[in-house]
């Protein structure tokens, strides 16, 4: 080898051009790789080796390929050594940023689908949530009915009305008597769940007495059971209490039958504003 | 050392190549410049200023060097004047490829947000 390089070494030592005498002594010096080329090369492997991008940037990898292998051919020369170096590892980084480039803009398909997605379960969400609402809002009127008719309440235009007798009181008296206020009390439950109901409590009375003694009597005696709802918690605007005396009979007064049935206060459960 | 000795012919017909193209001075490499200018140009198109400013100031530093070189009369600086207009160009479509990777993860991530913002609205509206 030596031999050789020294014949054509004394061959070309007669020529006048300086740059062929580098050139040559650069090709007499042993080759030496610059370490930037395996590095290129290890990114490259990599990058080619990556599931997601080594199919998007095919020219722009094949380039850097090209510039890699050119890096890694022998050169005599640092400075083309060197400057191959630098080209082949831009051209690695220019692939890498390519193919993920369009790895992004193919994950933006599945993006906006999830977005589709997201806003397609909210619709779902929003349907099946209005669903359960509307169910428990059936539920709870169903219950509210089957109080009512518990309640004995009669539908008429004014509401429903609950007609509690003469029971609740003793004969000329306004305070509610012990025990006598199982229905009183299934209607505070029932208040309590329908809170957009109000109600109107009557005091009737029958035509013995004068007008003025009944009409007070009759007064007294609904605000007696409007204390008792207020009492349990139902709030005084939704509760109002009328004395009628006995301007309101809904039975004879002339039999003692008739007269009971016309000492009562009546609860009308107002429906609801609509 | 036996496949080198078997290989001398075409070392010296290199060396005679190499020789020959080093005998005339050589022409400024236009094409080069050339390729160069458009990938600068590209990469200004895409404002890679903005995403990849080192690689872009690189790349006007070496093609103004490699034209530099061109008009110089030593030719081994005339010599450096194509591979630093090669330098500036790959220089060029690296400022490039950042930016359009810059603008593609901007894209993606404003999405991202969108859909996590969404998800977090739905979220805090089933609550309620």
């Amino acid at each position: 080898m030596n031999t050789i390089k020294n014949v054509i070494r004394s061959g070309l030592y007669g020529t006048t051009l300086g740059a062929a005498a580098i050139l040559l002594a650069a090709c007499a010096a042993d080759t030496v790789k610059d370490p930037g080329v395996a590095k290129a090369r290890a990114e490259l492997t990599d990058l080619q080796s990556d599931p997601r991008l080594a199919g998007r940037a095919p020219i722009a990898i094949h380039d850097a390929d090209t510039a890699v292998r050119d890096a890694e051919l022998p050169q005599t020369d640092p400075v083309v050594e060197t400057h191959l170096v630098y080209i082949a590892e831009r051209r690695v980084q220019i692939a890498r940023a390519l193919a993920q480039t369009k790895y992004d803009e193919d994950q933006r398909k599945s993006l906006s689908e999830q977005n589709g997605q997201i806003q397609l379960d909210a619709r779902t969400n929003e349907a099946d949530a209005a669903k359960q609402r509307a169910d428990a809002e059936k539920l709870k009127n169903d219950n509210l009915q089957a109080q009512l008719a518990a309640l004995q309440a009669k539908k008429t235009d004014r509401g429903m009305v609950l007609t509690l007798g003469d029971v609740l009181f003793s004969t000329g008296r306004s305070d509610l008597k012990p025990g006598s206020v199982e229905n009183l009390d299934r209607l505070v439950t029932f208040l309590g769940q329908a809170p957009d109901r109000t109600v109107r409590i009557e005091g009737h009375t029958d035509n013995r007495g004068g007008q003025d003694m009944n009409q007070a009597l009759s007064q007294r005696r609904a605000d007696s059971v409007s204390l008792y709802l207020t009492g349990r918690g139902i709030a005084s605007n939704r509760v109002t209490s009328v004395g009628e005396g006995y301007n309101s009979p809904v039975a004879d007064n002339n039999t003692d039958a008739g007269r009971q049935a016309n000492r009562r206060v009546e609860v009308i459960i107002q429906d609801p504003p609509a | 050392m036996k496949t080198a000795r078997r290989s001398s012919p075409i070392l010296i017909a290199a060396g005679a190549l190499a020789l020959a193209a080093c005998a005339t001075v050589p022409l400024p490499p236009n094409d080069a410049f050339q390729a160069a200018d458009i990938a600068i140009s590209n990469a200004e198109n895409d404002h890679a200023a903005d995403y990849a400013p080192l690689e872009m100031r690189t790349a006007h530093e070496k093609i103004s060097a490699a034209r530099a070189d061109a008009m110089q009369t030593d030719e081994v600086q005339v010599a450096q004047a194509r591979p630093l207009a090669d330098e500036a160009r790959v220089e060029a479509d690296l400022a490039s490829a950042k930016a359009h990777l810059g603008k593609a993860e901007a894209v993606n991530q404003e999405l991202q947000k969108n859909n996590s913002t969404l998800n977090q609205e739905i979220q805090r509206g089933s609550g309620g």
